[in-house]
């Protein structure tokens, strides 16, 4: 069944896809996804190696780029601080709340290994627990934002958060690991990267096809989606963005480092397949969220 | 307690989109912003096919996914029954455009689109802009002609009986296809419509238990 948009007089007739965040200036907040998770799964994967530089980029891309994402998105950015208002019901508001909890705590983790004289330390417990959390949270909560629009039953899934998890974690990794190779990290932190990297790629697409799995046993306008996906306009995005680059391929270079080692070359690659990939599946999210029709029973 | 609803009857409907233009009229609303539409689909098979005109507008649901999903509190339900938003506390992020199952409001962007591109503003659209300005970056959708309401009803008027004081999409009907009253009072005439002629609520699957009813009668 074709999607009403293209034909306006179809629309809300047939099943009707969401343009407001993907379409024009909603390119903005699929940017501001993206860059939140790989900026929280850096920032995860750099404070677990401890890894200043990695710490920094991944507190620069959540506030800076994250944060400027959403800021180019809204419609009336100087008013972006009322969000924190609504943290009682709207994952927009706690997701702000978690992004200034991150920036802050970030912050505080960082500022003693960037500055001299500071009296606290940023390997204090607490401190790198706060910024964990806060970094976790940022991750996670664009998929509760659109896992909560019941409107749209493709998004309506339990496993929605947890893809975006998932999936921020290999942003980290995948973003980390040119860091460790060229940063001088030994040859222990490169192998261990390698192998939670392997063990990421394959969380994410079992994740991945468990979610389409459940779709599929949804209802109408969610299995419009899946068609969409799989068989429609988001086919050439779906599977060359989101399963080659970002899964077979990635998964192929990390199997090949084993047998010649890792060379720029290989690592370079798998990155860039791994940044499309990341890239390529929210989008794909984000594209596919399908409405079901208003008139039942009409075409 | 008042609460405000509407009974459209679906038998009564003729398609004429009259409610569409009234609304724009009564709220200069710009090119591309709709605060009432006319669905039109087709069910059934040769020879036996029929034609649905359905109008739609803000359910003003009682439990709104707008008002939960909003982040600064622009969108609130108010006591009356109205789902109503207040411009000056939104941000223009379109979560409640994205989470509205009825697809009910609009974004608006740009505030300078003419209805005759190129040819400047009509003396009704700057007049509208005088009176009716709305604020580009935010989120728009019916508010069931609040001010006609509140106004009436300083002036002893009531809504759904009284024109001044009614809806302009169902003072506009031409075939009496609207109907707006109190819900809350058991003899008003849409609550006497909906106990009567079973009215429905548009996908109550939802759960989102919206303020207008449909009817066939």
């Amino acid at each position: 069944m074709e999607i009403a948009n293209e034909r306006r007089y179809y629309w809300m007739v047939q099943h009707t896809s969401q343009e407001e965040w993907i379409k024009g200036r909603g390119l903005w907040l699929w940017l501001a996804f993206v860059f939140g998770g790989m900026g929280g799964g850096l920032y995860l994967v750099s404070l677990y190696f401890g890894n200043t530089v990695g710490l920094v980029m991944g507190w620069l891309v959540v506030v800076a780029l994250k944060g400027g994402a959403h800021l180019a998105y809204l419609g009336r950015p100087k008013r972006f601080w009322r969000a924190a208002s609504g943290w009682r019901t709207s994952w927009i508001s706690r997701g702000i709340l978690f992004v200034f909890g991150f920036g802050l705590f970030g912050a505080v983790q960082i500022a003693p290994a960037v500055l001299d004289g500071l009296p606290w330390s940023g390997e204090a417990p607490i401190i790198r627990g706060l910024a964990a959390l806060f970094a976790l949270l940022v991750m996670v909560y664009p998929g509760f934002t659109m896992s909560y629009v019941s409107a749209i039953p493709f998004w309506n899934n339990a496993l929605l958060p947890l893809l975006f998890l998932t999936y921020g974690f290999l942003g980290g990794i995948g973003l980390f690991l040119p860091l460790a190779f060229f940063g001088g990290e030994g040859e222990g932190t490169v192998a261990a990267l390698e192998t939670s990297l392997r063990i990421a790629l394959l969380v994410s697409a079992f994740l991945l096809g468990l979610y389409l799995i459940s779709v599929s046993y949804s209802s109408a306008a969610a299995r419009e989606s899946l068609g969409a996906l799989l068989r429609g306009s988001l086919a050439g995005p779906f599977y060359l963005g989101v399963l080659m680059c970002g899964i077979v391929l990635p998964l192929t270079v990390s199997w090949l480092s084993l047998v010649v080692g890792l060379t720029w070359p290989l690592l370079f690659v798998g990155m860039l397949g791994e940044l499309i990939g990341s890239f390529a599946l929210r989008y794909c999210l984000l594209r596919a969220g399908i409405y079901a029709p208003l008139l039942v029973g009409s075409r | 307690m008042t609460s405000w609803g509407m009974v459209i009857n679906l038998e009564k409907c003729i398609g004429c989109w009259g409610c569409t233009v009234a609304c724009k009229q009564e709220h200069f609303l710009p090119p591309g912003v709709f605060w009432n539409r006319v669905l039109i689909g087709e069910s059934g098979e040769y020879p036996a096919v029929r034609k649905e005109m359905v109008p739609v507008l803000c359910n003003h649901c009682e439990d709104a996914e707008c008002v939960r999903v909003c982040p600064t509190g622009a969108t609130s339900k108010r006591e009356d029954g109205l789902v109503v938003i207040d411009h000056d506390k939104c941000i223009g992020c379109r979560y409640c455009v994205v989470a509205c199952p009825y697809q009910q409001r609009t974004y608006h962007s740009d505030g300078s689109r003419e209805y005759f591109p190129g040819q400047g503003l009509t003396a009704l659209e700057v007049l509208g802009r005088r009176l009716y300005p709305l604020q580009e970056g935010t989120v728009v959708k019916c508010n069931f002609c609040v001010e006609r309401l509140e106004s009436g009803l300083k002036r002893g008027l009531k809504p759904g009986v009284d024109r001044e004081a009614t809806p302009a999409c169902v003072n506009a009907c031409v075939p009496k296809a609207r109907v707006f009253g109190d819900l809350d009072d058991p003899y008003s005439n849409v609550s006497q419509l909906i106990r009567e002629k079973l009215g429905h609520q548009l996908h109550p699957e939802f759960g989102t238990n919206p303020s207008v009813y449909y009817i066939k009668a």
